[in-house]
């Protein structure tokens, strides 16, 4: 009896095994001579059609939208062996060391993906191929982005990422179960490197403050940075202090939620003296100003300000048409960094000339673009739909004096922003709402050298339905050349430890008396 | 006669089914667990139990994941009135049959109370309405694993400590930080019980050492996780306001079965390691358990003591019940459970219990409108100004007592503002996201409603309803052909009417001004100044009513329009609307009493008597001072 049970086990699993392998050998043995041209290119999701790639990317699995009992994707270019793939869920699945290797010897060529379809009747369909191009130029290795629930107010499960591009492999750098459920937000790097990284927390137990990782060695100090900027050579940050009034508009379609700054002001930490310090020009009472970013060689910090049209301490006073008047000067202002001597400001991108603010600026690596954003006012573009990425060529200025911006073909009708460079300015990484509204997601788009960008793609998942399901946003994506290095637990046994470093926030003109504060994405 | 006699051998077990059966019954009619599901507010953490294998692999890839992987899926059955608690009972039974095996094997026949401990405490939690399964689903991995360690563990220390080991790394795995009440229990045992000192100090150097190796270095989770998750001193426990409210309780019956062992350990002494070492047979085992739970020689005093014994467990579940039941708070959750439902006649009635509860005011008001009696007798029950529409600043974040309302009023901006503060507040409970879709899908955000649509697709029992509006998305994008999505959303205010309007109040105003036929918004509008005693601005708004389809001038309305134009100089004129003679005469009769009595005291009495019930006897006496 027992004897024949096993046997009857053991006869069971080989229907099983003998079964999978009938299956898998009636795929791979289909034949396509007989197929159906079908005149447009098969629907898939995400899109990743007609968009160039890094050739060190992870695969790009998606789904084939259309109705069918099995789905064949080819995927070739001009060397090595062509990638086939079935399924019959039209979810596609690419294995990782094929498509690695496709796409690693054939940088600068074409890659094709030809789309197959059966339908009831057992006739096969062919859509139009795919084409897309593999770059030759690299992207940084990692992306590091912040993803928390699209709330407002609170929050709960908060925590920064990095994802290694070249794979799926996505680790906490440190989230909030390390210092209990307190926020964490506003992370930057120095050069595309993860040696120097800054990241703001604010906890009830451990109270606010700013995590400072320099050469490896993390300190946390007294006073939480707002948006915040390396100077290159690693002696300062800058950063802003913002005071910050939320809004509702409830009765708008996309976005009712809203942020204004009430008062900001920029001041710098000075590493070599540990000291805050401040420059007029940059804490002007009569103007609020944010979003510092350093040139690449350290000599301008690029920043926006636009003037103040209320008494900060007179909220009540707000009226709607000084929030819609809100537009914010792109500016520049020199420095140098041995005398730690500021020279006078200068306007790049004027509100009045352009009519809309312009935020968030980023200098790419080479020093030839200056990317931000633009939209029709305010100081916080993920909140506004009609944020548009924009860029300069600070080459051509060079030549003739002259700031020509030009608005990308990245942009979608949702909001564009937090964008960064890689660190070979070929790269752009931004958030984009594109795709499912309220929920930001982290988009890839390639510059050539003469600054057209291409059509961007979503970060790759393993599951092409991710995001079809993810409940969070992926904000503040910043490219780096090698993973965080510090570790989660020691970035989270500091971050609960007393503050190492008390610094006094010197008095600007600005008199940001009070930490503004708010959950955003 | 032998059923006599069968029933007094299993005199324990009937004890136990008796206590069982009350807990179900109990759970069922009395606490009903589907409040804990569906009430947004109520907990923290339900999220739903997401069918696919990644959510599995994700759970599984850290410790204690398979607790809470089990507890998600087995916290579904709380939706349903008569399974939920069939799942909590199932949990309490097992842990009490676990600490069962525990005492019999150390011999602690004075410690058989015991296993009831953890049942009754589980029983206050519910009652309560605080919300620990995966807690004490923890505990019932690790007593579980602890019976097996008693099983396995021999007089050799070497052997004792590699089963220690090993069953201390399943333990961890399974009930992550819980897994030190293991290591707790296993120590105790080893040193009290048996008296081995070196095993005892071993399972208590290798047990604090595996948090740091499996979790820290293991699983690379932090240090606060690794030695507090799943226990009562973790901080996703001591943080929350809903889920902290019993922690006492909560290590109370985390330290119940330790304490218990060591006095079983101190009060055998040799006894027990004698008991232990020498395992006896199988037949003497089931005479001993026989004999254990035979209470008394005499069958007459054992009949007493059992009794006495059963009275003094049910009375101490029952007065622990009765102490932690808390009316105010079921009555509350029962409103937002019915609301969810749309059974407004139950809301009306379950409110009716706690009239001068805001939030019952709220509700009912709520119940009023959709039963088409509001405008007619609104003051029929106490009403206050932050009872319309939980306007006072202590509600700011009450995101979740708001949003029907909000959806009912069109305000669907704010409806969404609130429902996603509720979700990342309290996680991604289905029934969230199902309003969150719809919320989305009403102002026309079909991407971002896909998301919500996309991740219930995915969960138990949600899954169809989540289909069918992303096939009908797929096919009208617009939703033109479902007609309470439509009706609801001509119904959202215009966005040059409201831009930078963040107040419902306000909102609801422009919404009127501009010709919104918001039949809702307007008598919520009109109510809204009338409770305030804002009789100018009722009196803007008041002259619109006949552009709304009514048949008769609502009551409470009536006697607003009469109380204006009797002390208002801009009086409101109705044309093809009249008013009743009977508010007219009931009206007149008012201020004939309050012309009789010289003060607005003096008068009170008389007119409280007559006319409690009217907007006047409100609007004199009933408007609360700012």
């Amino acid at each position: 009896m027992t004897k024949n049970y096993k046997y009857a086990i053991l006869l069971v699993i080989v229907a099983i095994g003998a079964g999978i392998v009938i299956c898998f050998k009636r795929d791979v043995n289909e034949d396509f001579v007989n197929f159906i041209q079908v005149d447009r290119k098969a629907r898939i999701h995400p899109d990743y059609s007609s968009i160039v790639i890094p050739a060190n990317i992870s695969p790009m699995n998606f789904a084939v939208r259309e109705d069918g009992e099995l789905y064949c994707v080819r995927i070739s270019s001009r060397k090595g062996s062509q990638i086939e793939v079935f399924s019959r869920t039209g979810n596609i699945a690419i294995d990782e060391a094929q498509w690695s290797s496709l796409l690693k010897q054939n940088k600068g060529e074409k890659l094709e993906i030809e789309v197959f379809c059966k339908v009831r009747n057992g006739r096969w369909l062919r859509y139009e191929t795919i084409h897309n191009t593999i770059a030759s130029d690299e992207i940084d290795g990692y992306v590091v982005y912040r993803k928390i629930h699209p709330g407002y107010r609170t929050w709960r499960d908060i925590g920064i990422y990095q994802r290694q591009l070249g794979s799926y492999v996505e680790s906490v750098v440190l989230d909030n179960s390390y210092f209990e459920g307190g926020c964490l937000n506003c992370h930057a790097f120095c050069n595309n490197k993860t040696d120097k990284m800054l990241i703001g927390l604010r906890s009830a137990k451990y109270g606010s403050s700013e995590l400072i990782v320099n050469d490896d060695k993390v300190n946390k100090i007294g006073t939480k940075f707002g948006y915040s900027s390396w100077h290159p050579s690693g002696k300062i940050v800058v950063y802003s202090m913002n005071t910050v009034y939320q809004l509702f508009h409830h009765a708008r379609k996309d976005e009712y939620r809203d942020v204004i700054d009430i008062d900001s002001a920029l001041v710098y930490y000075d590493f070599g003296s540990v000291k805050v310090k401040r420059c007029e020009h940059l804490s002007r009472k009569d103007r609020l100003e944010t979003y510092p970013s350093w040139s690449s060689d350290g000599k301008f910090l690029y920043y926006c300000s636009t003037p103040i049209k209320w008494l900060p301490s007179k909220m009540e006073e707000i009226t709607k048409e000084m929030i819609e008047g809100l537009k914010y000067d792109l500016m520049r202002i020199s420095y140098d960094v041995k005398r730690d001597e500021w020279g006078e400001p200068e306007v790049v991108v004027s509100a009045q000339e352009s009519g809309k603010s312009s935020l968030e600026p980023r200098v790419s690596p080479d020093g030839r673009w200056l990317l931000f954003c633009m939209c029709d006012y305010g100081c916080f573009p993920v909140y506004q739909p009609s944020s548009d990425l924009y860029m300069i060529d600070l080459k051509s200025e060079r030549i003739d004096g002259k700031f020509v911006y030009n608005k990308l073909d990245v942009n979608s009708r949702a909001s564009e922003s937090w964008h960064s460079f890689s660190s070979n300015s070929r790269w752009i990484a931004f958030s984009s709402k594109r795709m499912h509204g309220s929920f930001t997601r982290t988009y890839f788009s390639y510059v050539d050298a003469n600054g057209i960008a291409s059509k961007p793609f979503v970060l790759p998942q393993k599951d092409p339905g991710y995001y079809e399901r993810c409940l969070r946003t992926f904000s503040v994506p910043e490219l780096v050349v090698e993973p965080v290095r510090t570790t989660k637990e020691t970035l989270g046994k500091v971050a609960r430890r007393k503050i190492d470093k008390v610094v006094n926030v010197p008095i600007t003109s600005a008199t940001i008396m009070i930490e503004g504060w708010q959950e955003r994405e | 006669m032998n059923f006599g006699k069968t029933l007094w051998q299993n005199a324990s077990k009937l004890r136990s089914t008796m206590f069982f059966l009350l807990f179900y019954l109990f759970l069922s009619v009395y606490v009903d667990l589907r409040l804990l599901y569906y009430v947004t507010g109520a907990t923290a953490g339900i999220s739903g139990f997401p069918c696919e294998w990644s959510y599995l692999f994700e759970t599984l890839s850290l410790p204690g994941g398979l607790v809470r992987y089990i507890s998600v899926f087995l916290t579904q059955f709380f939706m349903f009135r008569w399974i939920g608690p069939v799942v909590v009972v199932l949990q309490v039974w097992v842990i009490a049959l676990c600490i069962d095996r525990i005492v019999k094997n150390c011999d602690g026949k004075w410690f058989g109370w015991v296993r009831y401990v953890p049942g009754i405490v589980i029983l206050f939690f519910y009652t309560s309405y605080v919300y620990h399964f995966e807690t004490t689903m923890a505990m019932l991995v690790v007593f579980g694993l602890f019976n097996l360690y008693i099983t396995v563990s021999s007089e050799k220390w070497q052997t004792s400590l590699v089963w220690f080991v090993v069953l201390i790394v399943i333990s961890y795995y399974f009930a992550a930080a819980g897994s030190l009440l293991f290591v707790v229990l296993c120590s105790i045992y080893e040193l009290v019980v048996k008296k081995h000192g070196i095993t005892g100090l071993g399972c208590l150097v290798f047990g604090a050492a595996i948090p740091l190796l499996i979790g820290v270095y293991g699983f690379r989770v932090s240090h606060i996780e690794a030695y507090s998750e799943l226990m009562p001193w973790s901080w996703r426990i001591t943080s929350d306001d809903l889920l902290n409210r019993m922690i006492p309780w909560l290590y109370a019956m985390y330290g119940s079965v330790p304490v218990c062992l060591l006095l079983m350990g101190f009060l055998k002494k040799s006894e027990c390691a004698e008991t232990i070492s020498k395992r006896k047979s199988k037949k003497d085992n089931k005479k001993s358990r026989q004999k254990m739970w035979r209470v008394g020689s005499d069958k007459s005093g054992g009949v007493i003591k059992w009794i006495v014994s059963t009275a003094v467990l049910l009375g101490v579940a029952g007065g622990g019940a009765y102490y932690f039941a808390n009316d105010q708070l079921r009555t509350l959750y029962q409103i937002e459970y019915y609301r969810g439902e749309g059974n407004w006649e139950k809301v009306l009635e379950l409110a009716n219990k706690q009239p001068g509860q805001l939030l019952s005011i709220q509700a009912r008001n709520q119940a009023l409108y959709h039963l088409g009696r509001f405008a007619d007798e609104m003051f029929n029950y106490l009403q206050h100004p932050d009872g319309l529409m939980l306007s006072h600043a202590a509600f700011d974040k009450s995101y979740w007592h708001k949003y029907d309302l909000y959806i009912d009023l069109g305000l669907i901006g704010q409806a969404d503002e609130v429902l996603t503060e509720s979700m990342v507040s309290f996680g991604d409970n289905p029934f969230i996201l199902k309003k969150l879709a719809l919320v989305n899908l009403i102002s026309g955000k079909s991407q971002t409603a896909s998301v919500y649509l996309g991740a219930l697709q995915k969960r138990l029992f949600f899954g169809k309803w989540a289909q069918e509006y992303l096939v009908k998305l797929e096919s009208d994008p617009e939703l033109r052909s479902d007609n309470e999505i439509q009706r609801l959303r001509s119904l959202i205010p215009k966005e040059e009417d409201g831009r930078f309007l963040a107040s419902p109040e306000v909102q609801l105003r422009a919404q009127i001004e501009n010709s919104s036929k918001n039949k809702m918004a307007f008598e919520y509008l009109l109510a809204l100044y009338m409770l305030r005693g804002k009789i100018w601005d009722f009196a803007e708004v008041a002259g619109r009513i006949e552009e709304y389809d009514y048949e008769n001038v609502p009551v409470a309305f009536e006697e607003a329009i009469l109380l204006n134009n009797k002390y208002n100089k801009k009086t409101i004129s109705l044309k093809k609307l009249k008013i009743r003679d009977e508010t007219q005469r009931r009206f007149d009769e008012f201020i004939a009493v309050t012309i009789r009595y010289r003060t607005k005291n003096a008068a009170q009495s008389e007119l409280a008597s007559r006319f409690r019930n009217t907007y006047m006897y409100y609007y004199f006496y009933g408007i609360p001072e700012r």
